[in-house]
């Protein structure tokens, strides 16, 4: 660890938590910390031994060390206690002196089974670390060491850290033996015992941890707690005192300030202490209150004596504690432990006051308790600190609205909490609202109130956008950790971002490789026709209320016209008003409307090039000029809008245009305001004509990604901005992925729908076709008697028909199947509703998502979502469970639906028999489901980075992409190498895709955005089909890397250039079923080499998979630069090729750019040569399962052949000889009716007589 | 001059009738805000003389307190989008009169904080007479006590005369509604300072707020608010009696002085204004928010939940209703107003008006269709009569059509109070005749102008 060695006897500036982990590489063997919680320890402790580390979340490591007689602690996260209480007791039943560290510890636990201290500063954290050794080594029993989440948020504070004499004394070596502290010790152990003891002991062979049944189990508990438990208060005193005679830092278990003199006391625990003091100070101060402080440190044993001691003969003490999730209760367990201590006291017993707050405790929340305390009668119990359920003043009539209504729900529900004695200026300033995107009114708020966006954006989002947080109450919607779809849209990132993207048509080729890359749809293509931009600009004007009416006769000719305005215009030209007043003129000019008419075409041609006039349009080949060629009036103008809801300023799209075509501008109010407008514009114009995107999905110069996202159906598949991430990778990939299976799945739900529809009416035809045929036909004069009685008069239709009935020529109607069908057609009715609109507005969702919590922040960050479709969010080891669940779940209501159509196909041609079919429909699972309508079964898609490829996860994964459902598995893995373990990257990515891959029952599709064709096939292949998927994307973690993160595209293509991330298909559903054929590599570089020799224009170079780890931060010290002496040095490929001996003489180099960017050799490290044979040999084994290292044995290869041209050829002559025979009998056929129909005409001829 | 105590004797005029107050079923309720509903109907004719004109156009997204028609004429005032939202008519809508009147539609914005966002116009003590005039009657103010008379015709003194006693009417004399008596609790510092802003125009000696004893919480704040103002403001402690809150009544009741018949306040040097009118005067000038909401008391035994709700104007009556729980089954009859001026409404699906200040549901206990006795001549109608007219004599001329000398008997002093309805033990409906007499007076009168 840094500084390790000259630390020892000075005072440093440390965090608390990196204060102990200095602690514990001096002192313990051995300890455990989640995964990039803390740095593995190097080098040994002071008494000489190596120091174990182990990245787990758990306690079962450092319970190893401990029961083999190693000095151990954990370091766990606050949240992680609760979780871990179970293995905590099996330890402490075991007698073993761990420690753990409790990080971030936000409410308090009690477990019984482990002493707890707590601590209020990075010195006290420090302290109570090696005291809680001490403890635990003394009374062998675990302890548990609190360390407040406040306290890590106050930052560094100075530490003494106290010198290697004083750590040996007053620890001691684990090895030593000390005199057995209790007499329950020197019965079992003897006078003398191991510090640690060694349980686990290879000399005296034991088990440990038996179970016992339940008298022996209570023997035990008695015992444990009488010869154990029963000594740590004592064991602590001991502890503390000999601490305090060796460092003179004295520790209480209670500590007090000012308490003496005080009638009333506050009790509060952990890194507030200071704030209290501060006012205890000021109210001492100022109002010359009698009031004090007291601070727990020990929390179990709890300190009852000391305590009572101390509130022996106030008047009052409230404590303040954490809320731990039941604020509701307002009685947390630290009251109920205070109220024990002084129950005891009998006259002078104070009055006990509980507080709950969140967060950390403030200043003002303690004076505000202390003067509530001092209120006499009218004081309040209990109440909530820092938290309000209501306000007296609201932000806006909404807020108003929510405020009353939780006042008129729980009347008085605003005293349950405790206001600070300062109140609370009311802002006379605030921020105005961003005003929420146009897009947002196509949502619906037709179902429950949580579900309404609307109502989450003023109840919430907007306190988020305006930056007045303060303002927001406890209100029930704030219970719920839910937001709706797509509320990130809400979301404002102009604070944190310095540039936007600026569009310049006039070098734009229409390419939309700037929409491909953005990872938050920020940059909307859209390819327009001119006679839709008019009129889309008609509707415009007619919403801003300047109906235009005159032109709409005019719209198509000018679009004609528009080809030749824009030749006219010529190539400088870049936004509407420079193109089409051309048209505009000439037309008029053609037209000859007269004066008045042109007058007002004039005046409303004004207004439309006020709200189109400055859009900036890029004449492409693509989309104008090609089809104009073709058709005059068919071409389209490309354009770009920027949303400033969304756009991070990343500056991906700049980077990403071939032709420069988009500029980073400086943020300023003009430029947003701007861009805000012409995004506005956008989202009011019509979408790009499906019949474009069809034809640019062909066509394979222009790109199937980008022609899919021409339509804002599909590329408004994820929401807003990230806060936290500007070019995330991740959502980018994620991005494309639901934009394409929106394109997969939107068409079928809008044919489900027309089917919905066309059954619909036919079920109602039916119905009416029933009940008219019930009218007697056969005997039309019971009808015209029973239309006869009506007299002439218009008659209601239920009386005629009880007149008919009357006769008894009517018919019996099956009422029955009437109802029967007269029910499907609303439900079909209901069920097109549900999908085309719904209560959302938008449709029903078209996929679930079962994404990984505590990846990525625009994933998760309440209460901004970015997702359209329902997502839980659920941690790395729950996540195929979910998406199993979730998808049985999505299956069994989607099988309501096929079940309804296929009733109502049978029923609306009368063919449905209850008999038969209620049962068989009832029975339909998904077995039972043709591929059609296994395709209307929303896919379930898993999100996940790397760590779903490891351990029980995989066994999960693997069943899923064993079962039959459409489960899409997106692993968005970093592609990074670990250089203590460089062999894991790559092979814990084959190794799923073998897997799966021998599974032959999923997709598998492993790639990145470097080959974007191939990305897009292998996705929508996948996606589309209706069984599982397993995708393996490269998802760069720019910050890991040496580039700048603009440059997280280049860096995919050096990752698949270096083998880093190859690309890799395979279809299980290949006619013959050779894993070869199965299997594709298509989109590397050069598939039937090693390594890519990429063709440069001055020299050739050989990539390999080293200079993908030299982009790489943690590979960094593995490369050297070789500035002289230039001897043998080889280029990495060619030393790869060496012999043994031949290398020793050899060093291996890569070229590469250094910092100032001159190209130069790098020696690289023996790590980074066994990783580029690791990735090598993945490579290979590729290329074995591809068929293309190995090819199919020649020999079989022409017995194969030889044995299916036979096949063929016989099958070829039979097929002939069927057929002629058939062609004979055909003519046969038609001649013998050809000459019979011939004479009959002859006959007939010759018959007629002549007029 | 007049000597007050906080429990009495208060000031009052002769006559007059005492019905039962029913004011405890909302007058401890504060203000509620009214939720936003989906769609808005905003008649063009909301106050007494023409109606705006549109300035918006269909589609059109309008902001909330944005002006949406625009005063025709001098007695005629704008009106203001209650809601951000967007025009979707501009048509013929029911309007609580029972006709169908030229109105705008407008869809309120789901999205939208209805945040209003305070952009104050000229301080009030920065511009003349005129300046002020024109922007309260922009601001779409018009008496809030029920008769929706343009504020600013009011507040225009003509040229030479001058006023010297100011009062704000805050008695609520009728029985049921309590808004006012919530605006002067809740809005005391808004209702001084538009006190204020009229003071700087008006230049009164003295300006008394007016309050029936029955509603103590608001005369005591706002006699610490007064005290503090530095004006010259009395709060007037007034009996609880009705028509207390008729403008002369109020008057005789503070000066001991009587307009004249056929006079108006005016002419005896006094402006009175409804405290609610005074409070929208206030927020416009200091926030620039015109009148675009008001309080509704929404009470009565056939309603479920009484309350005072802070209605955007517009609203339709129905959702109100069901805001405050619904309207029982029990429910005879509902009023527009209090029981005693309030006028019956057949169907709820018609706006909040600016006039609106209550929506009451009596039950058949309330409402007996009393049969009418003959006179006999007990003499209680004059009594109750604070006008001193003859009502046993004038419902005898109505009954004989006598209308020419219905109006040599000073008919059209008659306010229509209906005191000498309610005093009459015979259940003869006097003021119901009056009202029919009075109309017939006018019609011949237009006949003969013609």
């Amino acid at each position: 660890m840094q500084g390790q060695e000259e630390w020892y006897g000075k005072t440093k500036e440390l965090t608390a938590e990196a204060a102990i982990q200095w602690l514990e590489a001096a002192i313990s063997e051995g300890h455990s910390a989640p995964a990039g919680h803390t740095m593995p320890p190097v080098g040994a402790n002071i008494f000489g031994r190596p120091v174990a580390y182990a990245a787990t979340s758990g306690l079962d490591f450092a319970g190893g060390l401990a029961a083999a007689g190693l000095r151990a602690a954990a370091f766990l996260p606050g949240d992680m206690l609760a979780v871990q209480s179970e293995q905590l007791d099996q330890w402490a039943r075991l007698r073993l002196p761990l420690i753990i560290h409790a990080t971030g510890a936000s409410g308090l636990a009690f477990p019984e089974s482990a002493f707890q201290l707590m601590s209020s500063n990075a010195q006290e954290a420090f302290d109570f670390a090696l005291i809680a050794h001490k403890v635990a080594e003394l009374a062998l029993i675990p302890g548990i060491h609190l360390i407040d989440g406040a306290l890590a948020e106050q930052g560094p504070q100075p530490v003494a850290l106290p010198s290697k004499a004083l750590l040996r004394e007053f620890l001691g070596n684990p090895d030593s033996h000390i005199a057995s502290p209790t007499p329950a010790q020197e019965m079992i152990f003897g006078k003398k015992r191991r510090l640690v003891p060694n349980w686990a002991n290879l000399d005296f062979p034991a088990s440990y941890g038996l179970s016992k049944d339940r008298p022996a189990h209570s023997l035990e508990s008695a015992a444990g707690q009488r010869y154990f438990y029963h000594h740590l208060p004592d064991i602590i005193g001991r502890v503390l005192d000999e601490f305090a005679r060796l460092t003179g830092r004295y520790y209480t278990p209670v500590s007090a300030y000012q308490a003496e003199q005080a009638d009333y006391l506050v009790l509060s625990l952990g890194a507030s202490f200071a704030d209290v003091k501060a006012a205890v100070d000021s109210l001492r101060e100022t109002a010359k209150a009698h009031v004090g402080c007291l601070k727990l440190s020990l929390l179990n044993p709890f300190p009852t004596a000391a305590l009572a001691a101390l509130l022996t003969g106030k008047k009052g003490v409230a404590v303040l504690e954490p809320a731990n999730g039941q604020a509701g209760n307002i009685q947390g367990p630290l009251t109920l432990a205070v109220k024990a201590a002084i129950s005891g006291l009998d006259k002078k017993r104070p009055e006990c006051f509980s507080g709950l707050y969140g967060g950390a405790l403030s200043r003002e929340a303690t004076v505000a308790a202390f003067h509530n305390m001092m209120k006499g009668g009218q004081a309040k119990k209990r109440y909530l600190l820092d938290v309000d359920f209501t306000r007296s003043t609201a932000v806006s009539p909404r807020h108003q609205l929510l405020l009353e209504a939780i006042e008129r729900h729980y009347p008085g529900i605003g005293g349950e909490s405790l206001h600070s004695a300062t109140a609370r200026e009311p802002k006379a300033e605030r921020g105005p609202a961003l005003s929420p995107p146009h897009s947002i009114q196509r949502y619906r708020d037709d179902g429950p109130a949580y579900t309404s966006l609307a109502r989450f954006y003023h109840d919430t989002a907007a306190f988020y956008q305006t930056g007045e947080r303060e303002e927001l109450v406890a209100s029930p919607f704030e219970a719920l950790s839910q937001s709706p779809a797509a509320s990130a849209l809400f979301s404002n990132p102009s604070s944190r971002r310095t540039a936007l993207p600026v569009f310049l048509p006039e070098s734009c080729t229409g390419c939309g490789q700037c929409a491909v890359v953005c990872p938050h749809a920020a940059i909307p293509p859209l390819a327009i026709s001119v006679e839709s931009l008019v009129k889309g600009a008609m509707a415009i004007a007619a919403s801003q209320g300047r109906p235009v009416a005159q032109m709409t006769p005019l719209v198509k000719n000018l679009a004609r016209m528009a080809g030749a305005a824009v030749k006219a215009a010529g190539a400088g030209a870049a936004q509407v008003s420079e193109f089409l007043p051309g048209a505009f003129e000439r037309l008029l000019e053609q037209l000859k409307l007269g004066s008045e008419k042109e007058e007002t075409s004039r005046r409303e041609w004004g207004i439309l090039m006020d709200i189109i006039g400055d859009m900036p349009v890029a004449i492409t080949e693509t989309f104008f000029t090609g089809p104009e060629a073709m058709e005059k009036g068919s071409g389209a103008f490309f354009t770009l809008s920027v949303n400033p809801h969304a756009c991070t300023g990343c500056g991906l799209c700049a980077q990403s245009c071939p032709e420069g075509a988009i500029k980073m501008e400086p943020q300023e109010p003009a430029l947003e305001k701007a861009l805000q407008g012409g995004y506005d514009r956008w989202e009011q114009l019509p979408d790009t004509a499906p019949e474009t995107i069809t034809r640019l999905v062909k066509e394979p110069a222009y790109g199937p990604l980008a022609a899919i996202l021409l339509s804002r159906n599909y590329y408004q598949s994820i929401a807003g901005a990230s806060l936290s991430e500007q070019g995330a990778p991740a959502k980018g990939l994620l991005h494309l992925a639901t934009a394409i299976a929106e394109s997969v799945v939107q068409p079928r739900v809008v044919l489900l729908a027309r089917e919905a529809e066309e059954l619909m009416n036919a079920l109602l035809e039916n119905v009416h076709k029933k009940m008219s045929e019930a009218l007697p036909r056969e005997s039309l004069l019971a009808l015209e008697q029973a239309i006869g009685e009506a007299d002439g008069a218009k008659l209601p239709f239920g009386e005629l028909v009880a007149k008919l009935a009357a006769h008894e020529h009517s018919r019996l109607v099956d009422t029955e199947a009437l109802r029967r069908k007269a029910s499907l057609a609303n439900d079909l009715k209901a069920l097109r509703w549900a999908l085309l609109e719904g209560p959302g507005g938008t449709g029903r969702a078209r996929y679930g998502l079962a994404v990984q919590a505590g990846l990525w922040p625009w994933a998760e960050q309440y209460p901004y979502n970015a997702f359209l479709s329902p997502a839980l969010l659920a941690g790395n080891g729950a996540l195929a469970g979910i998406a199993s669940g979730l998808f049985q779940g999505f299956l069994r209501h989607a099988l309501d639906n096929i079940k309804l159509l296929r009733r109502a196909r049978l029923d609306a041609k009368d063919k449905y028999r209850p008999e038969i079919h209620d049962a068989q429909i009832a029975a339909l699972n998904w077995e039972g489901l043709d591929d059609t309508e296994r395709g209307l079964v929303p896919p379930m898609m898993l999100v996940g980075n790397q760590s779903l490829l490891e351990g029980q996860q995989r066994e999960a994964l693997d069943a899923l992409l064993a079962s039959p459902w459409p489960v899409k598995i997106l692993c968005l893995d970093d592609g990074l190498a670990d250089p203590e373990a460089p062999q894991r990257q790559g092979a814990r990515g084959n190794a799923a895709l073998f897997a799966a891959a021998t599974l032959r029952n999923a997709y598998v599709w492993q790639g990145s955005l470097a080959t974007a064709p191939q990305l897009f096939d292998g996705l929508r292949h996948g996606i589309a089909r209706p069984r599982p998927a397993f995708f393996h994307l490269l998802a760069v973690a720019p910050e890991r890397h040496t580039k700048p993160w603009a440059e997280w595209p280049q860096l995919a293509g050096l990752a698949l250039k270096s083998r880093g991330f190859p690309v890799f298909a395979f279809d299980p559903e290949t006619e013959n079923g050779f894993l070869s054929q199965a299997t594709s590599l298509d989109g590397n570089p050069g598939t039937d080499a090693d390594w890519w020799d990429e063709p440069a224009v001055e020299q050739h170079y050989t990539y390999t998979y080293a200079d993908w780890l030299y982009t790489q931060r943690a590979w960094q010290a593995h490369f050297t630069p070789v500035y002289a002496d230039k001897a043998g040095i080889k280029p990495m490929a060619e030393y790869l090729q060496l012999g043994r001996e031949a290398r020793q003489e050899q060093r291996p180099v890569i070229f590469a750019p250094d910092a100032d960017g001159v190209i130069m050799p790098f020696a690289v490290s023996n790590k980074v040569v066994a990783a580029t044979e690791g990735a090598l040999h993945q490579w290979r084994m590729l290329r074995e399962m591809a068929g293309a290292l190995t090819p199919f044995p020649e020999k079989l290869r022409k017995q194969v052949e030889q044995e299916w041209a036979e096949k063929y050829q016989q099958e070829l002559e039979q097929a002939r000889s069927e057929y002629e025979l058939k062609l004979q009998r055909r003519e046969q056929e038609l001649m013998q009716d050809v000459r019979a129909k011939l004479r009959d005409k002859l006959l007939s001829l010759s018959r007629t007589p002549r007029n | 001059m007049i000597n007050i105590t906080s429990t009495g004797p208060f000031l009052t005029f002769r006559h007059g009738v005492h019905p039962e107050e029913y004011k405890e079923l909302s007058c401890h309720r504060p203000i509620e805000r009214m939720p936003f509903v989906e769609e808005y109907t905003l008649p063009l004719s909301q106050h007494i003389g023409a109606p705006a004109k549109p300035v918006v156009k269909e589609k059109q997204r309008v902001r909330r307190g944005e002006l949406i028609a625009e005063p025709s004429g001098f007695v005629s005032v704008g009106l203001h989008s209650p809601v951000d939202g967007t025009v979707t008519a501009i048509g013929l809508f029911a309007h609580p009169n029972g006709q169908m009147a030229p109105a705008i539609r407008i869809k309120a914005d789901p999205f939208s904080a209805q945040r209003f966002i305070p952009q104050p116009p000229t301080p009030p003590e920065q511009i003349p007479v005129s300046e002020f005039i024109a922007a309260v009657q922009r601001a779409g103010l018009v008496g809030l006590g029920g008769a929706a008379f343009p504020a600013h015709v009011k507040f225009s003194i003509p040229e030479g005369r001058q006023i010297r006693y100011l009062m704000m009417n805050g008695c609520e004399c009728e029985p049921f509604l309590t808004c006012d008596h919530r605006v002067m609790v809740e809005y005391a510092d808004e209702l001084i300072d538009g006190t204020g802003i009229l003071q700087h125009f008006i230049k009164a000696e003295k300006i008394y707020i007016a309050i029936e004893a029955n509603k103590p919480d608001a005369i005591a704040i706002l006699r610490e608010k007064a005290a503090a103002s530095g004006m010259p403001i009395e709060v007037a402690p007034l009996k609880v009696k009705y028509p207390q809150g008729a403008e002369k009544m109020m008057i005789t009741a503070i000066l001991g002085e009587e307009v004249p018949s056929g006079k108006l306040p005016l002419d005896v040097g006094v402006l009175v204004s409804n405290v609610g009118t005074v409070v929208a005067l206030s927020q416009y000038f200091r926030q620039g928010m015109p009148l675009i909401e008001r309080v509704v008391t929404v009470t009565g035994p056939a309603v479920r939940r009484p309350a005072n709700v802070m209605v955007p104007i517009g609203t339709p009556m129905r959702a109100v209703a069901e805001f405050c729980g619904g309207i029982t089954d029990e429910a005879a009859r509902i009023l527009l107003g209090g029981p005693m001026m309030g006028v019956v409404q057949k169907s709820l699906d018609v706006p909040v008006v600016k006039g609106i200040s209550g929506i009451l549901a009596l039950s058949d206990n309330e409402v007996r269709d009393i049969t009418a006795y003959s006179c006999i001549r007990c003499g209680r109608c004059l009594e109750a009569c604070p006008l001193f007219l003859n009502p046993a004599r004038l419902g005898l001329l109505a009954r004989k059509g006598l209308w020419e000398e219905m109006e040599e008997n000073n008919l059209m002093d008659c306010f229509e109070c209906g005191s000498c309805s309610f005093a009459c033990p015979s259940g003869i409906p006097l003021v119901q005749s009056f009202r029919i007499g009075k109309a017939m007076i006018r019609e011949k009168k237009a006949r003969e102008k013609s």
